[in-house]
């Protein structure tokens, strides 16, 4: 009643696919937390050039890249950023105040391709309005 | 004996899978922890010292960046920088002078970073000289000697320090860049750390997690 060749071969295939995908949900957490460590980085990056747009008053549209280390240290990630204004006017105010919307994307040449095969967002925005100084 | 021996080999195959498939998920498990955990000190210190620059004056900034604070780290320099500001000790109550149009500073908070190898500890301190010496300008005790009060070992700092505390122990680089001319300052703070060795391949993996700031103090004049 010994076990054949065949037969063990078919239980070492069965385990082969039950431990790949084991090994593959330990993968799916560790990408997540890279994903999770780069939107944080975005929204920091998004942050930080809101900010820059309230301190220095300049309300000209823009694009630049900004190289932050956000999950491993061997290479910085290049988070893109587009920042928008627009000037709001409202009757009676008479200081200028505008909405500036800034977009950071990384890993895609668009934030419209901002998707990885999961769903998650490779895009984060942010905004805010800001008034103009005197 | 074919039987036998076939067993065993399957039995090897099996311990080795499972020895890699532990080693794999422990370790990855890790660092994700570790990479949450740098994460959220980074946002928390952020946070913490955004406020503190913010409610400060420019022209009292004093940034210890001279070339003993720069430390070759695998091959790359990385800034230990000191950074010195005038402060309140508590914003609430009469903490707002309405005839100077100026908060009433009582002491100086200074962040620095120890030269720690691979990575530092992240000191903040309070330092309160005299009150003829506290103001909208740099603390001039603070030019008395490069380590006179950005000491690796907080507690041999000089007299005038009158608490200090750990606020991070996984400071790769704190660098720290004033321009009064441009009314603002420039903070880059990266935390490191390294947990994660894969044992299989004796690989180690770190997590790493960097800030930036530019930061206009509200009360400079």
């Amino acid at each position: 009643m010994g076990m054949t060749i065949v037969e063990l071969a078919l239980a070492m295939v069965v385990l082969a696919i039950v431990m790949l995908g084991v090994i593959g949900v330990f993968l799916t957490l560790l990408n997540s937390t890279t994903r999770s460590g780069d939107r944080s980085a975005a929204q920091l990056v998004a942050q930080f050039q809101l900010e820059k747009v309230a301190d220095t008053q300049n309300f000209v549209s823009r694009n630049g890249v900004q190289r932050v280390y956000s999950h491993g240290d061997e290479l910085p990630v290049s988070f893109n950023y587009q920042v928008e204004t627009s000037e709001l006017s409202r009757a009676g105010e008479e200081t200028r105040a505008f909405y500036v919307e800034v977009t950071v994307y990384w890993m895609v040449d668009d934030p419209s391709q901002g998707r990885v095969g999961s769903g998650d967002k490779l895009s984060v925005r942010l905004g805010r309005v800001v008034r103009a100084r005197e | 004996m074919v039987e036998a021996l076939v067993t065993v080999l399957v039995f090897s195959f099996f311990l080795a899978a499972l020895f890699v498939i532990f080693d794999v998920g422990i370790t990855g498990f890790e660092l994700s922890v570790s990479r949450q955990g740098v994460q959220n000190d980074a946002r928390r210190l952020g946070l913490y010292i955004d406020k503190e620059l913010r409610s400060s004056n420019l022209v009292s900034f004093h940034v210890e960046d001279s070339v003993t604070r720069v430390l070759n780290v695998d091959g790359r320099d990385v800034h230990r920088d000191g950074l010195c500001f005038v402060s309140v000790k508590n914003w609430r109550g009469d903490a707002f002078d309405p005839l100077a149009v100026e908060p009433r500073w009582d002491s100086y908070v200074c962040y620095y970073a120890t030269r720690g190898y691979p990575t530092g500890r992240l000191i903040r301190a309070v330092l309160e000289p005299p009150a003829e010496e506290i103001g909208p300008w740099p603390w001039v005790g603070l030019g008395g000697g490069v380590d006179s009060y950005f000491n690796d070992e907080p507690a041999l700092n000089g007299p005038v320090q009158t608490s200090h505390r750990v606020v991070a122990n996984n400071v790769q680089e704190f660098r720290v860049v004033s321009s009064t001319g441009g009314g603002k300052v420039h903070m880059r703070l990266r935390l490191r750390e390294q947990t994660a060795r894969f044992q299989a391949s004796g690989d180690r993996m770190g997590s790493t997690f960097e800030l930036n700031y530019e930061i206009t103090p509200y009360n400079t004049k």
